[in-house]
């Protein structure tokens, strides 16, 4: 009796213990965002409790912010044409990592792979370099080959995993039902790595989307949105600045939506 | 009659070392159903994926109604697969999946929806067509498998260990409805396995396969009766062998010495006296003739006696040892009630006699 009343005590303790974890596991996670969108609606340029009353005009001047617009635009148009770049590079990259053998190929693995846990500011220096010696003039072309060249490699391997996952035989299938290389490519293959391609795309915008140290060193005039933030930032924190942030939080929520159902239906096949 | 696949000298070499496929000459009839069996590594997959195209020859040629396909790509060949795991598109409906090697002929929609109707028909999933491959038992995707295949109705289908994945049950039920779909279809089957009984059951002609050789090629009735080597003698079905020395040879019969036993095997065989050779007895072919009394064996009798039983159901295995020392083993039908009571005890000695016909003899060069 008392031994059952026991066990349920110290499952209820235990229980509590374990939601106290979860939960502040979740808070250190997501009290920061809670902040910053809660204080995008309050209705004072200060950010201190308490909060004094709900407000737009936050939202309002982050649209009437000419910069702060140009900003993001370029921000969209670096991080859409360096997800572009890599999907163009990084999808052949991953074929011939699986289909050919070539002398040095684990090389080339791990040199593609490199990129991408090399410092930030290891890149950019190196690149500026590279682009000051070829004769280059800096602006956010060369931006979006610096992100490319860094993002390359989260292509690769995700591409590069699914087609290792992928049997040989659905490609000998397709040949032997008459299906041309190309017919094969586009209506078999294709298809099975679809999710991996999009799922890695996704993922290089968001990290295009918000790199700095690659774009600090290798932008010219144009300014991407990470960087006008932080520009800004040196004369303080503004709560147009958390406008902004809760705005770019609603469109990755959308975005992961969109990835994860995408990626839930492929798995459903 | 022409032909419909000629095997002309084929070999396969992988990595310039390891020889696949070794100089394989075999002619495959129209409507045959054809089945290349061996262990695994013996070839009879690489050979399958030459006769789709999947590898290349290094020596030899292979011709498809006469003319020369060695170097043709899959999608030009008018043959199809069934593969080992199916490979039945996971993005795909069973439809879609059926409907693709139509699809690639560019034929007019309703005839393609036509043909595909009937094809899930004849293979029992016409209710399927629009389940995913996932949502399938694995007797499905092989139904599946088989009506992508047949669908386009070519010259030869390949089928590569299509009943391995399957279940006991499930396995003899294909076995006979690939033979009914064979005779419907009325097209050339190359099955490879490494199922002897499924070859034995399924096909009009058994091509038995052994580093990379063509060990044997027959009906299945000739490669059980009448094996060309041992290898083949035990790998279709089992046999006792057992060595011996030609002591006479007549015209009637080949007299051979095994401790003390003496085989009159029929002269099928050019050998001297003094030959060292080996004589294949199947287990079933072996009579209990009596027990053994102090009068010396007659021809083809052997004495032994009796170390273990297993019962199998419809037969009992005989665990024999002669007093050459060599293990032997009979196998005793249960045709009648009591044939088990009747059957020989454990370490009971007992003689057991075959007929002459059923003696099989190879020379050591047949051991390969």
């Amino acid at each position: 009796m008392i031994q059952a009343l026991n066990n349920t005590l110290f499952r209820r303790l235990g229980d509590g213990v374990f939601v106290t974890m979860i939960a502040s596991i979740l808070a250190f996670l997501y009290l920061p965002v809670i902040v910053l969108i809660v204080f995008s609606f309050n209705d004072s340029s200060s950010l201190t409790l308490p909060l004094s009353g709900f407000t737009w005009k936050w939202y309002q001047s982050v649209f009437a912010n000419e910069d702060l617009l140009r900003a993001l635009r370029n921000s969209f148009y670096v991080a859409s044409l360096a997800t572009v770049l890599t999907l163009v590079i990084g999808v052949p990259a991953a074929f011939a990592l699986d289909r050919l053998n070539f002398p040095g190929k684990t090389l080339f693995r791990r040199l593609v792979l490199l990129p991408l846990v090399l410092p930030g500011i290891i890149t950019g220096i190196s690149m500026l370099n590279l682009f000051k010696l070829m004769g280059f003039s800096l602006s956010l072309e060369t931006v979006i080959i610096g992100h490319a060249t860094a993002l390359l490699s989260v292509v690769v391997t995700q591409v590069f995993a699914r087609l290792q996952r992928l049997s040989r035989s659905y490609e000998e299938a397709a040949a032997d039902l008459g299906a041309r290389p190309w017919e094969t490519f586009f209506l078999v293959i294709l298809p099975n790595i679809r999710s991996a391609m999009i799922g890695s795309a996704l993922l290089s915008f968001t990290l295009s989307f918000d790199e700095i140290p690659v774009t600090f060193f290798l932008t010219g005039r144009d300014n991407t949105l990470p960087m006008y933030i932080w520009s800004t930032m040196r004369r303080g924190l503004t709560p147009e600045i958390n406008a902004v942030g809760t705005l770019i939080i609603a469109a990755s929520l959308v975005l992961i939506v969109l990835s994860v159902s995408l990626l839930k239906a492929d798995d459903e096949r | 009659m022409k032909p419909i696949i000629e095997i002309d000298h084929v070999s396969r070499i992988f990595g310039g070392r390891i020889v696949a496929v070794d100089d394989v000459r075999l002619d495959i009839a129209e409507g045959e159903f054809i089945t290349l069996l061996g262990p695994s590594g013996c070839g009879k997959t690489t050979l399958l994926r030459m006769l789709a195209g999947f590898e290349l020859p290094d020596r030899g040629a292979i011709r498809l109604d006469g003319q020369d396909v060695t170097h043709l790509p899959p999608y030009r060949r008018d043959v199809n697969m069934v593969f080992q795991d199916y490979a039945l598109f996971p993005h795909l409906t069973i439809a879609r999946n059926v409907a693709f090697g139509l699809e690639r002929l560019r034929l007019e929609r309703a005839d393609i929806t036509r043909k595909v109707d009937e094809t899930l028909q004849l293979v029992g999933l016409a209710d399927k067509a629009d389940r995913m491959p996932h949502q399938l038992s694995g007797g499905q995707r092989q139904r599946v498998a088989l009506a992508r295949a047949i669908i386009r109705r070519p010259r030869v289908l390949l089928l590569d260990e299509p009943l391995s994945a399957l279940d006991a049950n499930l396995r003899e039920a294909m076995q006979v409805e690939l033979k009914h779909l064979h005779r419907k279809l009325g097209l050339t089957f190359v099955m490879v396995t490494h199922d002897q009984t499924e070859a034995l059951v399924m096909s009009d002609r058994i091509v038995v396969m052994h580093n990379g050789r063509v060990a044997q090629a027959g009906t299945p009735s000739e490669l059980y009766d009448r094996p060309a080597s041992t290898y083949v003698a035990n790998f279709v079905g089992t046999s006792n062998l057992l060595k011996g020395v030609v002591s006479d040879v007549s015209k009637s019969a080949i007299t051979v010495d095994h401790a003390g036993f003496k085989f009159e095997c029929p002269p099928l065989r050019s050998v001297a006296p003094g030959q060292h050779v080996i004589v294949g007895i199947r287990p079933e072919k072996l009579q209990i003739t009596g027990l053994v009394n102090g009068v010396a064996p007659p021809a083809n009798a052997l004495d032994c006696e009796v170390e273990e039983r297993h019962f199998h159901g419809n037969s009992i295995r005989l665990r024999c040892r002669l007093s050459s020392g060599e293990p032997l083993l009979c196998d005793q039908q249960l045709g009648t009630t009591g044939a088990l009571k009747a059957a020989p005890a454990k370490g009971e000695r007992i003689r057991l006699a075959a007929d002459a016909d059923s003696l099989a003899l190879f020379t050591e060069d047949d051991r390969a």
